[in-house]
């Protein structure tokens, strides 16, 4: 998530009561492991501010479940 | 005001120490997990795939370790400080929306919600918002007194129709329900005087509500308080 200021070793806050509007910062369980992903809504897809990440389409036999929108990040200097 | 008759809505937070580890572990999220006492003692909490297996709450841990390893059930020792301060978070969105509120344990709230008219509608959207919020999922019981809510809420987590809600609203649905409960899942009856009650051919909360007070004091009831309709 580089892109948006978010590198490796970030601390996030994830507000969950935020709603998830498209082009969110969100954490997202895929599988169980999280991930943090900007939220494209219209595509169904789960995208990385850091092109050295392919986007993520997301399929009904996936197992994603949305955790909350990140508000905050404190970068590793 | 509307129809002031009493309501009481009872949220219980299902299977409380277990969903609060799994907030942080999506990855076990389904799985079988366990919560022990202080020092490892008992198990006081786990999921319902645990429970499948036969891990059993209250139940010394050492003598279920085994079958804990056996099926790869995570373990979890007691973090109450986190659980304290989840189910404080619940408490503070429950509270929000309801003018009087006893917090009758940790994982456990009574609601006054007399005088409002859409109760389904208010305990599908307080469940939702702890469901979204804290990652919590409660049980959900609405009757006219403590008893009958604690009866719903029960009645809420058995029957998959209900979505987590079981509202009492009048008699014909109360009274279907008591016909149903086991004596002994009304609140304050214990298996000691379940076993009595068995012996007089009391088996159901209705024929406990139809026993009369020399009857109930026969079987060891003195303190007949047991009101399941006022």
């Amino acid at each position: 998530m580089r892109d948006k200021g978010i590198l490796d070793g970030a601390i996030l806050a994830v507000d969950r009561s935020k709603p998830y509007v498209d082009g969110a910062t969100v954490i997202a369980a895929i599988g169980g492991e999280l991930t943090c992903k900007t939220l494209d809504k219209k595509n169904h897809r789960l995208l990385s501010a850091n092109a050295d990440f392919q986007p993520i389409l997301i399929t009904e036999d996936m197992d994603v479940m949305l955790q909350g929108v990140v508000t905050w990040a404190i970068n590793p200097q | 005001m509307g129809d002031q008759s009493p309501m009481i809505a009872l949220y219980d937070m299902e299977k409380f120490y277990a969903s609060v580890e799994l907030i942080f572990r999506p990855d076990i999220v389904n799985r079988r997990v366990a919560v022990l006492s202080n020092n490892d003692g008992c198990v006081v909490a786990c999921t319902r795939e645990a429970m499948a297996v036969g891990v059993k709450k209250f139940m010394p841990y050492f003598q279920q370790k085994t079958l804990i390893q056996q099926n790869n059930a995570t373990v979890f020792s007691s973090n109450y400080t986190l659980y304290g301060l989840v189910s404080q978070r619940i408490m503070a969105i429950l509270s929000q929306e309801a003018p009087l509120m006893e917090v009758y344990s940790i994982d456990e709230a009574f609601l006054d919600v007399s005088g409002i008219t859409a109760l389904k509608a208010l305990g599908l959207h307080l469940r939702a918002r702890g469901w979204r919020e804290q990652r919590i999922p409660m049980g959900v019981g609405i009757a006219p007194t403590k008893t009958l809510a604690k009866l719903a809420n029960k009645a809420s987590k058995h029957y998959a129709a209900l979505n987590g809600v079981c509202l009492l609203d009048s008699p014909h649905k109360w009274q279907w329900l008591c016909d149903r409960v086991p004596v002994t899942d009304i609140w304050g009856i214990g298996s000691g005087i379940g076993k009595r009650l068995a012996a007089i051919n009391v088996t159901t909360a209705a024929a406990l509500a139809a026993l009369s007070q020399s009857q109930a004091r026969d079987v060891g009831l003195w303190c007949w308080h047991v009101t399941l309709v006022s």
